[in-house]
């Protein structure tokens, strides 16, 4: 039986080591956001939230599979809720659990997992009923697989069988094992047998009587009451011995049907916090998307792009971008400070990823191509070790980076390699830049290096795309980008002049 | 079964059980407490401390050992011996089980235990040693001796009745059904196992591998009581063919351990705790090789070699280990070594007689292309810190036992000086060690002296002159260099993005690769 709503052919494995990208990726599309509106302060759902977020999907197939399935539950969040509810009961584990395990006598931990896996037991027919209800309606193929597969396994019979064992590993009845002589003539190789059909309690009473006799079919009986308490003691050691071997079945029953019931949980999880992140960006004004996986391998085109931590960080509409670049393998944006270019730059790369997630997209409309594997390489404020130089960092990083790409993998720039003077900056990223995109990967590159951009604007190299922050004539920024050769100077000069009031005309800092 | 003894000794002696070594005055002085210490750690139960206070002092005797140690040097075959030795030490402890019960079957059955880890140990041994490309004088007859013992009636018969009790007693099933106040013991029927029933049931649930069943033991070793005796007598009743199989056993073989697999299992300990003891020091990439011995040539050389036991030292503190290179040629027979503290004279001192020491144990040792001296005697005079304070009761002292030295040393002696007389004036110092450097010249024995007094080079042709330096260049770490170069704008730059490896031309190579 398996859960296969994340993937049509593999468990969604919420385990796995954080990727090598992962923490650069979280700080620098600002991911906890994102996280948050997802999985709020659940810290189950944000490791799944965060582990999906990162699945980064190549195979349109496997991304439309998840679009589905997430189609089905944003058009049905209660049965999505129902199902997460059941998933969870078996799941979050109760103080009492916890404190039980100190006062642990063999017997009471029995009673506490044989407790549990009755509970886990009821929760099939509920489980089995909410297939049968939604088994006609859902439309994506993981969904109803899921309920399929739920209503053949779980049916009257096996429901019968289940409750049977349930019977037989009642405690008050006596055990039934078998051993025989290992080192040391001492028992070994305990094996437990089903119960026989019981006597009656007269004839058990007579034999106690009898305390020790040979009986038809040779079998001996030894009767504690008739002796001490010492006796009594070593009986009840043996029994342990049995109650052991019960305990066992029980536990990896109960393990079986929780490693059922905990991939159910982790892969709902994920959808509950697509459902609630879309709800998110939906009240705070802002469009949702499905996103067609393009057929080329450098294609970004959109319209009203946005990047979703800016809109829930500000709770309320932010402006989007429209591109258009379609097998170019280089982007590169330019123009004034604080003009959005970092935004543009995070709203691609969280796209990127949601896409790649088989989530909805940030956007009006989104066409995008998977890549191999999304990389960061972003100007960090401050060197907090100071034992190499800004620039020097900066390369090490780009190298480490360069370690572990492939061809079709997609890298983000953002004012790389500014920690020289412009020429020598501009020098590097363009050797950087030049080798990356005729390896078969994609570049976008945010930069105020004049050097750098006009180059390659020069150049006229195939497949380039150039994007602007404009400057409107009143100096207020629109925030939009436009597509256009990159202009000569930054706009820092506005900037300065709102921060200083104008005093920049008047020739010098103020003060 | 063939005349073999041992595999320490040509001569065909029995090391005996009773043999007490003394160590060698010169022992702690060259370390060879710490060394000896450390290989015989963790075999307690062997005596194997008298085994390393025996120098050899015939070429033969030691080629004897270094033959066996070769062979031994074979990864699978230590394995194969490790496994043998360990599964005798597991049938001694059930011997002793086997003893310390009271109720006779129990002890019945550890004394099966052990014969059976015996028989299952002695034939696997007897089968890995045919398998395996050996080549020393020892192992080759010790392994003609145990392939004997393996097919004799004897033997033959042990094994056939230890494996035949074995599988009676496996069939010893038992049925129990247990309630809260009285048990039921009967001899089973062919039931299923429950477990393997009840899994099966929730299988379909199984996602990933689920921790496997364990199979209990129930400890009985201890005495047993009222309760477990009974329990194993109605086991006895339903079995008691089997029970009277036991106790038969135990009379038809009582005493089953062969004496030469005995001497064996010690003997190669000397071995293999040595290997053992030298394996991560190889690994460090340090060599310890098997030298070339001569009771007749004083010629004396060894390459790369360090004092072992510093080195076991400064591997554990991840200290890198200096090594030093010896050389004797000819006539010559002393080392003189001077230079200032803290250069290693000391070390080199020792390293010279641990290696001559080590060599006449038959044992590899440090340094590659080893020649060494097979002694009849080896002296050491070692200044010690206390000596310093004591003044002339000293000095007398000195000269005393430098005195009894003399009165037995011959030309096939070695001499360790270390700082001789130190507590003395240096005018003394130089008459003293003069005196004791014309009779160890006299000798024409060996000799290696740390000292600060240089006139004693020139006291003879055979001295040989070394000195410790201080290597400025020992220990520090490698840095870039740091050259002048003409400021031109990009070099800088590029020449930091060369370094990281993202020059255009080379970033591309990178990536296409």
């Amino acid at each position: 039986m398996k859960v296969f709503l994340m993937y049509r052919d593999k468990d969604f494995d919420r385990d796995t080591p954080p990727g090598w990208t992962e923490p650069e990726l979280m700080e620098d599309l600002e991911l906890a956001t994102l996280v948050a509106a997802m999985a709020g302060d659940d810290e189950f759902l944000q490791g799944v939230a965060r582990r999906g977020l990162l699945s980064e999907l190549g195979d349109p197939a496997a991304i439309l599979y998840r679009q589905d399935v997430l189609r089905d539950f944003l058009a049905r969040p209660e049965l999505l809720a129902d199902l997460y509810a059941i998933a969870s009961e078996a799941t979050v584990a109760k103080p009492w659990q916890y404190l039980s395990r100190l006062f642990r006598s063999p017997e009471s931990t029995l009673f506490r997992s044989t407790q549990s896996l009755k509970k886990y037991v009821t929760l099939l027919p509920t489980l089995r009923q909410l297939a049968e209800q939604h088994v006609e309606g859902v439309q994506s193929e993981g969904l109803s697989r899921l309920f399929r597969v739920l209503i053949a396994e779980l049916d009257d019979a096996y429901l019968a069988e289940v409750d049977q064992h349930l019977r037989n590993l009642d405690l008050r009845k006596a055990v039934h094992m078998s051993a025989s002589l290992g080192d040391g003539l001492a028992d070994t190789d305990f094996v437990l047998h089903p119960p026989r059909a019981s006597k009656s309690r007269w004839f058990e009473w007579i034999e106690w009587l009898d305390g020790l006799r040979v009986r038809g079919d040779r079998s001996y009986i030894y009767s504690a009451r008739s002796h001490n308490d010492r006796g009594l003691r070593d009986l009840a050691d043996l029994r342990e011995e049995g109650i052991a071997l019960v305990s066992e079945a029980v536990d990896q029953a109960s393990e079986h049907l929780l490693s059922f019931l905990q991939i159910l949980r982790a892969e709902l999880g994920f959808y509950v916090g697509c459902v609630a992140l879309r709800d998110a960006l939906v009240t705070t004004g802002n469009p949702t998307c499905f996103p067609i996986p393009a057929a080329g391998d450098a294609t970004l085109a959109c319209r009203g792009l946005y990047d979703p931590c800016l809109a829930l960080t500000t709770g309320r509409a932010v402006v989007g971008n429209d591109v258009e670049a379609r097998d170019a393998r280089l982007i590169v944006v330019t123009g004034a400070n604080q003009g959005g270019k970092s935004t543009f730059l995070r709203s691609v790369g969280v796209a990127q990823l949601m896409a790649q997630a088989g989530m909805f997209a940030p956007a009006d409309a989104l066409e995008v191509s998977p890549c191999s594997g999304l990389f960061t390489h972003f100007r960090r404020e401050e060197d907090a070790t100071m034992t190499s130089g800004k620039l020097d960092e900066e390369c090490t990083r780009m190298s480490a980076i360069v370690d572990h790409l492939t061809p079709g993998a997609l890298v983000l720039f953002n004012e790389s390699f500014a920690a020289t003077n412009e020429r020598e900056g501009s020098h590097v990223s363009r050797e950087v830049v030049l080798a990356l995109i005729e390896s078969g990967l994609r570049v976008v590159y945010v930069t105020h290096l004049y050097d750098l951009a006009h180059g390659l604007y020069r150049d006229r190299l195939p497949g380039t795309v150039f994007l602007r922050a404009p400057r409107n004539d009143d100096g207020t920024r629109s925030f939009r980008l436009v597509e256009g050769a990159p202009l000569p100077t930054s706009f820092g000069r506005d900037v300065y002049e709102r921060v200083f009031g104008g005093a920049a005309d008047k020739g010098g800092p103020a003060g | 079964m063939t005349g073999h003894r041992s595999i320490l000794f040509l001569d065909s002696r029995r090391t005996d059980d009773t043999e007490t070594g003394e160590r060698p005055d010169y022992f702690v002085d060259l370390n060879l407490d710490q060394i000896v210490a450390a290989v015989i750690a963790g075999h307690d139960d062997y005596g194997l401390e008298p085994l390393f206070l025996r120098p050899l002092h015939s070429a033969d005797a030691v080629v004897y050992r270094q033959e066996v140690a070769r062979d031994l040097e074979d990864a699978t075959l230590f394995a194969r011996i490790a496994a043998f030795t360990d599964a005798i030490t597991a049938m001694r402890s059930e011997l002793a089980l086997s003893a310390k019960m009271r109720h006779a079957p129990q002890s019945q059955r550890w004394h099966l235990k052990a014969a059976e880890t015996y028989v299952d140990a002695v034939t696997r041994l007897s089968g890995d040693l045919m398998e395996a490309s050996i080549a020393s004088r020892g192992m080759l007859s010790f392994r003609d001796h145990l392939g004997g013992y393996v097919s004799s009636p004897a033997f033959l018969e042990l094994r056939g009745d230890v494996h035949a009790l074995l599988e009676t007693l496996a069939g010893t099933r038992y049925r129990m059904e247990v309630g809260g106040e009285s048990i039921r013991v009967g001899r089973p029927e062919a039931e299923t196992d429950y477990t393997v029933d009840v899994l099966a049931t929730f299988e379909r649930f199984r996602q990933g591998d689920v921790v496997g069943k364990v199979h209990r033991t129930r400890e009985r070793s201890e005495q047993m009581g009222e309760f477990s005796m009974r329990m194993l007598r109605f086991v006895a009743r339903l079995y008691p063919d089997t029970f009277a199989s036991l106790a038969a056993f135990l009379a038809s073989h009582r005493a089953f351990l062969d004496p030469t697999v005995a001497d064996f299992d010690r003997e190669v300990h000397f071995y293999t705790s040595y290997l053992a003891y030298v394996a991560p020091v190889r690994e460090a990439g340090l060599a310890v090789t098997y030298p070339a011995v001569s009771a007749a040539s004083k010629r004396v050389g060894a390459t790369r070699s360090f004092d072992l036991a510093l080195a076991q030292k400064l591997l554990g503190d991840g200290v890198p280990i200096v090594c030093n290179d010896i050389s004797l040629k000819g006539k010559e027979r002393i080392l003189v070594v001077t230079g200032p503290n803290q250069g290693g004279k000391t070390t080199f001192a020792r390293m010279f007689g641990q290696l001559h020491y080590l060599a006449s144990l038959g044992l590899p040792v440090p340094g590659e292309d080893v020649r060494l001296f097979l002694f009849d005697h080896m002296y050491s005079h070692f200044e010690k810190e206390e000596d310093l304070v004591e003044g002339n009761g000293k000095l007398e002292d000195e000269l005393v036992r430098l005195r009894d030295v003399f009165a037995e040393a011959t030309p096939s002696s070695i001499f360790i000086l270390n700082e001789m007389f130190t507590s003395t004036t240096v005018e003394d110092a130089v008459f003293l060690g003069t005196e004791v450097f014309q009779r160890i010249i006299a000798l024409d024995a060996l000799c290696v002296c740390v000292t600060f007094i240089d006139e004693f080079v020139a006291l003879s042709p055979t001295a040989v002159s070394m000195m410790s330096g201080v290597d400025e260049d020992a220990g520090a770490r490698r840095t870039f260099s740091i050259v002048r170069r003409p400021a031109d704008g990009l070099a800088y730059a590029l020449g930091i993005a060369e370094k990281h490896r993202l020059g255009y031309v080379t970033l591309k190579n990178r990536l296409t690769s």
